[in-house]
C-alpha cells in the first residue's frame, strides 16, 4: 500500500470526522465576555470523579471509532495495529480533530502518552501485541501506580513488595500502598513499580502491569487542599499476578520507571508550556476593570509583568513547535516549561490576590471573584506534580548542562 | 504568526550564525576586545571595515537597490545576538537604525547615504532621547527652524537643542534626529562635520558602547519626511532598536551561561566540583531558563516584525522587557557563581553586567515596557 500524501491523508480524516462529529464553536464564538456562563477559573483539572467515570463510555466509544478506521495509533507500527504513517500525520490529526466535538484523549493521557510508549519499549512481542491495540482501541486503560508515602522524589526507594510464587505456574504476589495516582479509578490495568530485592538500589526493582481489578487491589479517592479529588490512595495487599504480566527482566523496573517518567516530563512539558494557554488576557482585563482598578499604575505595572511571562510561554511554544516542525524537537529541555508553569500559576495567585483585595477571602457571590481562590490553593500543586520543581532542576542540570550529580 | 515556520533558523540563518560566531572569536578574542576600548574610538575601525566588507552585514537589512543584502529582521536578530554574545563594540546597531529611519523618508537622501552605510565606509546613528531617555516629542525637543536663504540643500533648515545618550554619537558620520518644525513633528539629518553640531563622548557604564550627548546648536539639517510618517519613522527605529536589544541580551545570556557551565564543572572546593552543590546546579538552571525564554521572545518579536504581524508591537515589548530583566539576572548569578574571580576588573563577567544594566536602561526601562504591555492589552 503507497503512503497517502498529507493532504490525501488530511482530506479524507476531515471528511471521515465530519461524518461522525458535529463541528466545534468557531473559536470567536467563545470569546470570553465577563459575568456571561460559569465563572469557574479552569486552571487546576480537578475534574469530579463520578462525572469522570460518567463520561468514559463516550471516551472508549470514540477511541474504539478512530481505532477501527485506522486513526487509533497513526504513527503506530502496522504489526501492532498502528497505521504506520509518520508522526507528523499524527499531529496533524490531532489538530484537526479540534475543529470538531469529539470526546478526546485528555482523560487518557497517561494510558496512551506514557503508558503504552513504555509498553513499546520494554515490553515483550506477546505483550505488545496484546495490550497496544487494546490501549489505543480503548478497550483497556492503564493508569501509573509509581509515588507512595515514603517514596515521592526519591522513587527508587519505593517499598511495594513483589514476591515470587513458583506454586501452580509462575506469578508472583504484590503488597504494598501507592499514593497520587492520576485516573486509578477509571482504570483497567496499572503500570507498578515493585521492589523485588533489598538491593543494590536501582536494580532493586522490577515493573508489572496489574489489573487493577483484581481482588486485593483497594482504590480510593485522594482529596488535596483544593478540596477536590483529582488523584487516588491505592491499597494491594496480597495482590496475584502471573509473570507473563511483567515488564522487561526482573531488577530492571528502574530503566522501565524512566521511560515512563521521560514521557509523563515530556507530556507535561509539552501540555504546560508555561501555562501559555491557561486563561484569556480578556478575563484578566475583565477582572481588572470588575474590581475598578484600571487606572492604578501599580496594578498597569504589575499586569504587563504578569501578561509578559504568559506571552513569553506562548512565544516559546511557538518557537519549539516550528523547531520541531523543522525537524529539531526539544530535548530534555522541555522540562523548562514545567517550571515556568508553576512559577507563572503563583504569578497569577500573586496578581489576582492584589486586584482582588478581601473579596478574594470571602464568596460575596459576586461573579468572577471568590472563584480565583482556585488558583491560590492550586499554584503549591504545580510546583510538586510531576517531579517537584528540585528534582526537574536536579534532571535538568545533569542531563542537559551536563554538571556533575551531587558527591 | 502562530504557526510560522520562519519562527525556526532557516539554514542559511543558521550558517550566517556560525560563519559570525566564528568570524569574533578569532577576531575578537578577550585580549583584542579589552585593547580596543582602551583607544580614542572604543572600537576597531579595521576589524568594522571587515564585518562590513567580508561579511557584508553593515548592508544586511538595506535593500539591493541601496547596495545592501536585502534581508529582514529574522536575520538582523541572528546577527544581533552574535554581536550582543561578543560584545562587539563598533557602531553597528546605531548604523543599522539609520538605516532604517533613512528607507522610510527622502529618496535622493536615501539614494546618496544608503549606500555608503551598506559598504561601511559611513556611520550613522539616532539621536532620540530627552534627557529622561524619552524618544517620544516633548517640551525639550530639539527645534527646527527654516532659514528663508536661496540655495539652501534640503529647504535651510537649522536645529537647536540637545539629544541624550546618543549611542556611538562620537564617531557618527551622519545623525538622524527626530525635532519640532512650526507644524509638527519631523525627521531630520544632520552631518556630523556641520558646524552647529557636537558630540561629546561621556564616562559610561557600558565600556563596550559609548554613548554621548549630542548638541544642535543652528546644525544645519535635512528634511527626511514630516507629519505621521516621520512619526512612523520613530516609531519603527524604537521597536527595531528593542528588538536588538533583545536579540543581543539573548547573546549575551548565551556567553554568561557557557562560561558560567565551565567554570561550575571546572572550579573545585570541598574536595568536589562546584557545580555539583544543588544551589549552584539550579542557579544554572535558572540561567538556562532565562537563555531559552529571551531567546524565543527575541526570536518571535522579531518574525512578527518581519511578517507585519499584529503582535509584533506587544511581542517587542514582552521580549525587551523580559530580555531587560533576564540579562542582569543572568550576568549577576554568573558574577556570583564565579565567585571572587568574577568581581575582579580581569574577568570579562562585568562587561556583560555593564551591558545588560546599561542596554536595559537605553532601551527605556523595565517599567516603560510593563506600561506599554497594559495599553497595548487593552488595559
Amino acid at each position: 500500500m503507497t503512503t497517502p500524501t498529507l493532504e490525501e491523508f488530511l482530506k479524507q480524516a476531515g471528511a471521515w470526522l465530519a461524518a461522525r462529529y458535529p463541528k466545534a464553536a468557531d473559536k470567536t464564538d467563545r470569546r470570553f465576555v465577563w459575568g456571561e456562563g460559569d465563572d469557574e477559573v479552569r486552571v487546576f483539572q480537578e475534574p469530579d470523579p463520578d462525572q469522570e467515570a460518567g463520561a468514559l463510555p463516550a471516551i472508549r466509544r470514540w477511541r474504539q471509532e478512530l481505532w477501527d478506521h485506522g486513526y487509533g495509533w497513526i504513527s503506530g507500527p502496522p504489526e501492532f495495529g498502528g497505521a504506520g504513517l509518520p508522526t507528523s500525520y499524527a499531529r496533524a490529526f490531532e489538530r484537526l480533530t479540534r475543529q470538531y466535538r469529539v470526546p478526546g484523549d485528555s482523560a487518557l493521557t497517561v494510558s496512551l502518552g506514557m503508558v503504552a510508549p513504555t509498553i513499546g519499549r520494554h515490553g515483550t512481542e506477546q505483550q505488545k501485541k496484546h495490550w497496544l491495540p487494546r490501549l489505543f482501541s480503548g478497550q483497556r486503560i492503564a493508569c501509573q501506580l509509581f509515588s507512595e508515602p515514603g517514596a515521592g522524589s526519591d522513587l527508587a526507594g519505593v517499598r511495594t513488595q513483589a514476591v515470587r510464587v513458583k506454586v501452580g505456574g509462575d506469578s508472583w504476589r504484590i503488597s504494598g500502598q501507592k499514593v497520587w495516582t492520576s485516573g486509578a479509578h477509571l482504570a483497567d490495568v496499572g503500570e507498578i513499580i515493585c521492589r523485588t530485592a533489598s538491593e543494590p538500589r536501582h536494580r532493586n526493582l522490577t515493573a508489572f502491569l496489574i489489573d487493577m481489578r483484581a481482588p486485593g487491589v483497594t482504590v480510593r479517592p485522594l482529596r488535596q487542599m483544593t478540596g477536590g479529588a483529582s488523584f487516588n490512595e491505592v491499597f494491594l495487599d496480597d495482590v496475584a499476578v502471573s509473570d507473563d504480566r511483567r515488564l522487561d527482566e526482573v531488577g530492571n523496573g528502574w530503566k522501565v520507571a524512566l521511560t515512563t517518567l521521560s514521557h509523563e516530563r515530556n507530556a507535561m512539558g509539552h501540555s504546560a508550556f508555561g501555562g501559555a494557554g491557561i486563561l484569556s488576557t480578556e478575563r484578566l482585563i475583565g477582572l481588572v476593570r470588575a474590581m475598578g482598578k484600571q487606572a492604578d499604575p501599580v496594578v498597569r505595572q504589575e499586569f504587563g509583568e504578569l501578561l509578559s511571562h504568559l506571552r513569553i510561554a506562548r512565544y516559546t511554544q511557538q518557537v519549539m513547535a516550528a523547531q520541531a516542525r523543522a525537524g529539531e524537537p526539544p530535548g530534555p529541555e522541555i522540562a523548562l516549561n514545567k517550571l515556568a508553569l508553576s512559577a507563572n500559576m503563583k504569578r497569577l495567585a500573586e496578581f489576582v490576590a492584589a486586584v482582588l483585595g478581601p473579596a478574594l477571602v470571602a464568596d460575596t457571590g459576586a461573579w468572577g471573584t471568590y472563584a480565583w481562590t482556585s488558583v491560590v490553593l492550586g499554584a503549591p500543586g504545580y510546583r510538586l506534580g510531576g517531579g517537584t520543581d528540585e528534582v526537574l532542576k536536579n534532571a535538568i542540570a545533569q542531563r542537559v548542562l551536563g554538571l556533575p550529580r551531587p558527591a | 504568526m502562530a504557526e510560522s515556520d520562519a519562527l525556526a533558523l532557516s539554514e542559511d540563518q543558521y550558517a550566517l550564525r556560525d560563519t559570525l560566531r566564528g568570524f569574533l572569536a578569532d577576531r575578537l578574542p578577550s585580549a583584542v576586545l579589552r585593547a580596543a576600548l582602551d583607544t580614542e574610538v572604543g572600537y576597531s575601525p579595521e576589524l568594522h571595515a571587515r564585518l562590513a566588507g567580508e561579511l557584508g552585514l553593515t548592508g544586511l537589512t538595506i535593500p539591493e537597490e541601496f547596495g545592501g543584502l536585502g534581508m529582514s529582521q529574522a536575520e538582523a536578530s541572528v546577527v544581533h545576538t552574535e554581536l550582543g554574545r561578543a560584545l562587539y563594540p563598533g557602531p553597528f546597531l546605531s548604523s543599522a537604525l539609520t538605516a532604517g529611519v533613512l528607507l522610510a523618508g527622502d529618496r535622493a537622501a536615501a539614494e546618496y547615504w544608503l549606500p555608503l552605510l551598506a559598504d561601511g565606509s559611513a556611520t550613522g546613528t539616532l539621536a532620540a532621547a530627552d534627557e529622561a531617555g524619552h524618544w517620544s516629542p516633548g517640551p525639550d525637543s530639539v527645534r527646527a527652524e527654516r532659514v528663508k536663504r536661496a540655495g539652501e540643500v534640503g529647504g535651510g533648515w537649522r536645529l537647536y537643542g540637545h539629544r541624550w545618550y546618543v549611542i556611538a554619537g562620537h564617531v557618527a558620520d551622519i545623525v538622524v534626529v527626530p525635532a519640532m518644525t512650526e507644524s509638527g513633528l519631523a525627521m531630520f539629518l544632520v552631518e556630523s562635520r556641520s558646524l552647529g553640531y557636537t558630540a561629546s563622548g561621556q564616562l559610561g557604564l557600558d565600556l563596550t558602547r559609548r554613548v554621548c550627548v549630542t548638541a544642535f546648536d543652528e546644525a544645519p539639517a535635512f528634511l527626511l519626511g514630516q507629519g505621521e510618517d516621520a512619526a512612523a519613522a520613530l516609531d519603527r527605529a524604537e521597536r527595531d532598536f528593542l528588538l536588538a536589544t533583545a536579540a543581543e541580551a539573548a547573546g549575551g545570556i548565551a556567553w554568561c551561561l557557557d562560561a558560567t557551565i565551565a567554570y561550575a564543572k571546572d572550579r573545585v572546593q570541598f574536595g568536589q566540583p562546584i557545580g555539583s552543590f544543588q544551589a549552584v546546579a539550579h542557579a544554572c538552571v535558572d540561567m538556562l531558563a532565562h537563555f531559552q525564554s529571551v531567546s524565543a521572545a527575541a526570536r518571535y518579536a522579531a518574525i512578527a516584525a518581519a511578517d507585519g504581524s499584529a503582535e509584533a508591537p506587544m511581542a517587542a515589548h514582552v521580549a525587551a522587557l523580559r530580555a531587560g530583566e533576564a540579562y542582569r539576572a543572568v550576568t549577576e548569578s554568573a558574577i556570583h557563581v564565579f565567585g571572587g574571580v568574577g568581581f575582579t576588573w580581569e574577568h570579562d563577567a562585568h562587561l556583560y553586567y555593564r551591558r545588560a544594566w546599561s542596554a536595559e536602561r537605553l532601551a527605556g526601562g523595565l517599567q516603560a515596557h510593563r506600561a506599554a504591555i497594559s495599553d497595548l492589552a487593552g488595559l
